[in-house]
């Protein structure tokens, strides 16, 4: 990757207000290379975000939020939230120092029978239920979306 | 909307509170077509959207209702069709007909009430990578 594109990575990150991902990293020289890696785990790119970033800075603001402490298969599932997805079902099951189980399914507002699973038994994915929008309409419960929060200082 | 009332949903959320009323908005109408009441460029779906910079959406409940919106204009059979997404530095104003559908009623409540929830207010602490 060239280091036009590393800057301009970082660039997006400061411009996005979570300049703290990359400072708060140590050594702190290496904070764009372990960003760039936990990107690829989830197969994304720093150009990915940037692309999204033009049209819609909102929506990576709040994935940059968990990108340093979800799983590659939940940034997955946080991506194709933000790109339209909606949330269909979550089954969270938690027992004090035995068990976390997340399962969250998606579906496609194109084709209600088109839809996505995504687990973990990692707690720290637990972090993404803090992001969803939360609705009711007409009585009925809705999660739909994904949002930054409105961290201190930013 | 002959008559319509405006909404004022106090937020500071800017670009994130006009995402969720669009979200909310293909909820509440699934075959909803939507248009930018600037520019015109209109959508079909959510992710067809670009948010940077925008500030108003039109929505439609339906591609014949946008079609006669066109046609008629603010016409007494179109009401409950239209939904009118304004964001400002101070809220997002949400613009109804006066007697709204209870469907409509239910969507600004629930909109309402999800932009004063906690991820909409509150401050949290930062995390290093």
């Amino acid at each position: 990757m060239s280091q036009i594109a590393v800057d301009s990575f970082e660039t997006l990150i400061r411009d996005a207000g979570e300049g703290y991902l990359i400072d708060l990293f140590r050594p702190r020289e290496s904070a764009l290379a372990h960003l760039r890696r936990l990107l690829a785990d989830a197969k994304l790119t720093p150009e990915d975000l940037l692309n999204e970033y033009k049209h819609n800075p909102h929506k990576v603001r709040a994935f940059l939020q968990v990108l340093a402490t979800a799983s590659p298969r939940m940034l997955v599932m946080v991506w194709r939230i933000l790109h339209g997805m909606q949330v269909a079902s979550v089954e969270m099951e938690y027992q004090a120092r035995s068990k976390f189980h997340l399962r969250v399914r998606l579906s496609s507002p194109d084709d209600p029978a088109g839809t996505e699973q995504y687990e973990s038994t990692d707690i720290d994915d637990a972090v993404v239920l803090r992001h969803l929008g939360v609705m009711k309409m007409n009585g009925h419960p809705f999660f739909d979306g994904f949002y930054a929060l409105n961290l201190s200082g930013s | 909307m002959i008559g319509g009332r405006d909404v004022i949903i106090p937020t500071r959320r800017g670009p994130d509170a006009l995402d969720l009323a669009v979200r909310a908005v293909c909820r509440l109408w699934p075959d909803a077509v939507m248009e930018d009441a600037i520019t015109g460029e209109g959508f079909r779906r959510y992710r067809d959207i670009s948010f940077a910079g925008r500030s108003e959406i039109l929505a439609f409940r339906d591609p014949h209702s946008a079609a006669a919106w066109d046609k008629l204009g603010a016409d007494p059979s179109l009401d409950g069709t239209l939904i009118h997404l304004l964001l400002s530095d101070a809220g997002l104003t949400v613009a109804i007909d006066a007697s709204p559908p209870p469907e409509v009623t239910s969507f600004v409540e629930g909109l309402g009430q999800s932009l004063r929830q906690d991820l909409f207010a509150s401050t949290a602490t930062r995390k290093a990578a």
